[in-house]
């Protein structure tokens, strides 16, 4: 070719390596991606972990009490063991099914009471007073040797419940939301034979909601026995449980399962329960906080 | 033939050719070899079928040249001294070289169509078509570089 540009141009060649280079670019760029899929792969394992990590943290977090403890009554053994007559019990709830058969305190005495299950040859005196009876049986306990027990009903209990020097309570806040039980308000008092001290004290009160749920509430008093001020179990055994606080500065333990309702304050020698199957955890802080139960157990 | 057999074959059919134009728009033989060896990267990588290798070249020239204008965006570009590297080329004539280098002195976009019309062979036409120019842009680009190469041949006689 007589083109003097095409003789310019001819000598120019690619390096000798070119083709070297290249496929060194291809090696390389397949490793690159071998890498990259290393990268990759690392990068969803440690994803796939950290997620583990942070669902079996969660599980810790929030089965801690199970996670820690064989069993929650192991956990509920152990705080009673650390702080002796401190703890409260610790029980596996019954669900609401269940719980329809079972008997409230109210219901239990007052079967005694009609049955006549306290021991007619115990008896020393029974009446009836208008609008509810009495009965007062002599006994010997153990701790505090010969007793008399006075069982009494009255609807007025369902209103207040009074009892000479110990306690003045208004509970028209339960009464007038709710239906009082028939026969479902009892007062137990137990005193020495001799100088009729007052040595314990229950009432049980029964109340009926619109809906025809339970409501009930025990209120005991021992000379004897200290409830002291208890530390509280939060259980996740329950729907909730959490230690609320009244506006008068009283801690309750509030536990909830299967639409029913637990309440438990003590103070010393005094103690609240309060049981429900027709009552959210909110209606029963609002109630507790018309109840002063600061007086009740001061 | 295989793949890789096909593309040995083809790469040491035209990597001069990608080697020249990207030399002769880059001015810098380091550049044209980084050129000339993603050129060969894409062709190996590529999976589109030739028709034949008209095709190929000029979809080799196409590519080749929208890398060297990768390379000219770029902010690190290296420095050669050009006398040096023609120095090491063996030329049937000496003013061979003179002409090389005084296609070299022109502006890029006269370069390339001084390489592509007189090396490759390409007409106007074609040139519009790789370049993707007007015809007359292209028509009138290789008149003012034979002008401006004759001008600067003529300069470098007087010297």
């Amino acid at each position: 070719m007589n083109n003097p540009i095409y003789h310019a141009f001819r000598p120019i060649h690619a390096s000798d390596g070119t083709l070297e280079e290249v496929f060194q670019r291809i090696e390389s760029k397949r490793h690159r991606f071998c890498f990259s899929v290393r990268i990759l792969l690392a990068a969803v394992l440690a994803f796939i972990l950290l997620t583990l990590s942070v669902f079996a943290a969660d599980y810790v977090l929030n089965h801690r009490q199970v996670f820690f403890f064989d069993t929650l009554e192991a956990l509920a053994a152990e705080q009673s063991q650390e702080n002796p007559g401190n703890a409260i019990g610790y029980a596996i709830p019954c669900d609401a099914e269940e719980a329809k058969d079972l008997e409230t305190s109210v219901q239990y005495v007052a079967r005694a009471m009609e049955n006549g299950l306290l021991g007619d040859e115990q008896v020393v005196d029974r009446g009836r007073t208008p609008d509810g009876c009495w009965v007062i049986r002599k006994c010997q306990n153990d701790l505090y040797g010969d007793v008399l027990t006075e069982y009494r009903t009255s609807p007025t209990y369902a209103n207040a419940l009074s009892i000479d020097g110990l306690l003045q309570w208004d509970l028209s806040a339960l009464a007038n939301t709710m239906k009082p039980d028939e026969n479902g308000q009892i007062l137990v008092l137990c005193k020495s034979q001799g100088e009729h001290d007052l040595l314990w004290s229950k009432a049980h009160l029964g109340y009926t909601t619109d809906e025809g749920k339970w409501f009930s509430l025990s209120y005991t008093y021992d000379i004897t026995w200290d409830y002291g001020r208890p530390e509280y179990i939060l259980s996740d055994a329950y729907d909730s449980s959490e230690v609320f606080v009244t506006d008068d500065s009283v801690q309750v333990l509030l536990l909830s399962y299967d639409g029913q309702v637990w309440a438990k304050a003590a103070n010393g020698h005094r103690s609240v329960d309060i049981y429900t199957t027709g009552r959210t955890v909110p209606e029963i802080k609002s109630l507790l906080n018309q109840l002063s139960l600061s007086t009740v157990l001061r | 033939m295989s793949n890789q057999a096909q593309f040995v074959q083809q790469a040491q059919q035209y990597m001069d050719t990608i080697f020249r134009l990207a030399f002769s728009c880059l001015k810098n033989r380091t550049d044209a070899d980084d050129v000339t060896q993603i050129v060969l990267l894409r062709l190996y990588q590529n999976n589109k079928p030739f028709v034949n290798d008209s095709h190929l070249k000029h979809w080799l020239i196409r590519v080749t040249l929208n890398e060297c204008k990768k390379h000219w965006r770029s902010l690190w570009r290296r420095t050669e001294d050009l006398d040096t590297y023609i120095n090491t080329l063996t030329f049937e004539d000496g003013q061979y070289r003179d002409l090389l280098q005084a296609i070299l002195e022109l502006d890029r976009k006269y370069r390339v169509v001084i390489y592509l019309h007189y090396y490759e062979g390409y007409t106007i036409e074609e040139m519009a078509k790789l370049l993707h120019l007007p015809a007359g842009t292209v028509g009138t680009r290789l008149a003012r570089a034979r002008s401006r190469l004759k001008t600067n041949l003529s300069e470098e006689e007087n010297l």
